[in-house]
């Protein structure tokens, strides 16, 4: 367990009525929820965990109350969240033809992606990609793997190319609050403890990490705090 | 060839639409779009026939019409997550569409010559006028995507990443296909109707599969329109065969062809 700062970031539900379409995933939440270190948000398949995830980052409104971060409302502190999607193929976008592209291009769109209009790379640019790349550990010679398509990359390389997604457009890794659904999902032991280890190294920089499972054996222990979402209700225990 | 004014119009005509089909059609491949870009084509003769009916210019009435078509496909496409249902919705407007196209031809009697005109395309037959349009529609396009194209990219490759980061996804989407709704109406003077599309997808689809960065394979998607269109213009004036069999010819030649590289390149990877 990690000891909770004076800085760390705190979520606050008032009086929160979440649904996803006519599933209700919490009603009349009141709670505050501290995110320094590593927060599991577990919950049975279909309990609503990336619904949440969305509602914290403006995506998915509450039907009722208000979601706060650190006192001020959730969509004001967009610029703080980073946020890494489940790996469906089935979602829109997710093409074949995105799985054609090579990983670099898709990091360098999570990086560039909010820009708009034409303009050439500058130097700041190309550090922040090194960067990125450094702190997830891809490396960047020229027979590295993030040159390959994303399709062709394994279940750990394409976990770490999504981190790196998360991670791009984030100015602040101390204050930013990293959002991942379901990280493990797809990932062998190797690949599994290889990730966590990376996010442990990104707590340790002050980064507070947001990560959902429904597979709780084995995690609780590396976790500063576990949340669970069930009956309708968040359960907070640390 | 270049000696008569009309082969030197169609071979303007064949580098603007060119560049359009490369740089649009490689954005609807790599969104899987490819159903969306062929029922455009399709739906820009239904407006043809209606402009030909209400006896006003046939690029116009496909232009209208792709544009509303557009509209609706680019808004459906974000609604719900079942991709099933997107190519529902695209088959339903293709298929209403194209019962329109079929009344507006007969009610203007007819005109199969003008039908075989819309459907195969008139390159040699391109006027100033028409040119003059096409040059503005290209600028007006290749601005559009100018100004979205990274954020349209973001969207592309990763929508659910991209909404978190308040990139306009939705907005993205339409945008993207009021401009192949143009290019689609435009592509079809030069090759038709029914094989415009091949123009679109050929090239981009050989580009997604070199497996090449955006910039690249926007950059080679043009260069192989433009080597496809060109090609069957000189083709079709040695041989007199219509440049669309050209086109469609050499697009799925190209295609196999990248294929072909791309499993040797594999075995030269996996070689010690």
């Amino acid at each position: 367990m990690q000891p909770i700062s004076n800085t760390a970031p705190v979520l606050s539900l008032r009086d929160v009525t979440l649904a996803h379409g006519t599933h209700v995933v919490v009603r009349s939440c009141s709670c505050d929820v501290p995110l320094s270190g590593m927060t599991l948000l577990s919950g049975r398949n279909g309990a609503g965990k990336s619904t949440f995830l969305q509602a914290l980052l403006g995506v998915v409104r509450p039907v009722h109350g208000a979601l706060l971060l650190d006192g001020t409302p959730v969509e004001q502190g967009k610029a703080r969240f980073g946020y890494m999607p489940q790996g469906r193929s089935e979602m829109p976008g997710r093409t074949e033809g995105a799985l054609a592209i090579p990983a670099l291009a898709h990091i360098r769109a999570a990086l560039y992606g909010q820009r708009w209009g034409i303009w050439a790379s500058s130097r700041n640019d190309k550090d922040a990609l090194e960067a990125v790349l450094a702190r997830v550990g891809i490396p960047n010679g020229p027979r590295s793997y993030v040159h390959r398509p994303l399709g062709q990359l394994s279940g750990g390389e394409r976990q770490r190319v999504a981190l790196a997604q998360a991670l791009a457009p984030l100015q602040n890794l101390e204050r930013a609050i990293v959002l991942l659904d379901e990280p493990l999902a797809a990932l062998d032991t190797a690949g599994r403890d290889a990730l966590l280890a990376l996010l442990a190294d990104l707590t340790s920089a002050g980064t507070s990490v947001v990560l959902t499972s429904h597979d709780m054996a084995g995690l609780a222990g590396m976790m500063s705090r576990n949340v669970t979402l069930m009956e309708e209700t968040l359960h907070v225990c640390v | 060839m270049f000696a008569f004014e009309f082969m030197r119009h169609a071979a303007l005509g064949c580098v603007l639409v060119s560049l359009l089909a490369g740089l649009v059609g490689w954005f609807l491949l790599l969104r899987g779009q490819a159903f969306a870009a062929h029922s455009l084509t399709h739906v820009g003769f239904s407006g043809a026939a209606g402009a030909v009916w209400l006896g006003c210019s046939p690029l116009m009435g496909m232009g209208a019409f792709s544009l509303i078509a557009g509209l609706v496909l680019g808004y459906e496409r974000q609604q719900g997550r079942n991709p099933l249902n997107r190519d529902g919705v695209t088959g339903l407007v293709l298929s209403a569409s194209l019962g329109l196209g079929m009344l507006f031809l007969h009610l203007s009697n007819g005109a199969s010559s003008m039908v075989t005109t819309l459907l195969f395309g008139d390159v040699l037959g391109l006027s100033w006028a028409s040119l003059q349009v096409l040059i503005g529609v290209t600028l007006l396009c290749c601005a559009a995507l100018a100004v979205f194209g990274r954020p349209l990219l973001f969207a592309s490759l990763n929508p659910e990443m991209a909404l978190a980061r308040g990139v306009p996804v939705r907005g993205l989407s339409v945008a993207l296909m009021l401009v192949s709704a143009l290019a689609c109406a435009v592509c079809s003077e030069i090759a038709g109707a029914l094989l415009s599309f091949s123009l679109m997808v050929g090239p981009a689809a050989t580009a997604l599969r070199l497996g090449l960065s955006p910039l690249w394979g926007m950059v080679s998607s043009v260069v192989m329109a433009l080597a496809l269109s060109l090609g069957g213009l000189a083709l079709s004036w040695q041989t007199d065969v219509p440049v669309p069999f050209w086109i469609g010819a050499g697009a799925l030649a190209l295609y196999l062809a990248a294929g072909g590289v791309m499993r040797f390149v594999g075995l030269r990877v996996r070689a010690p």
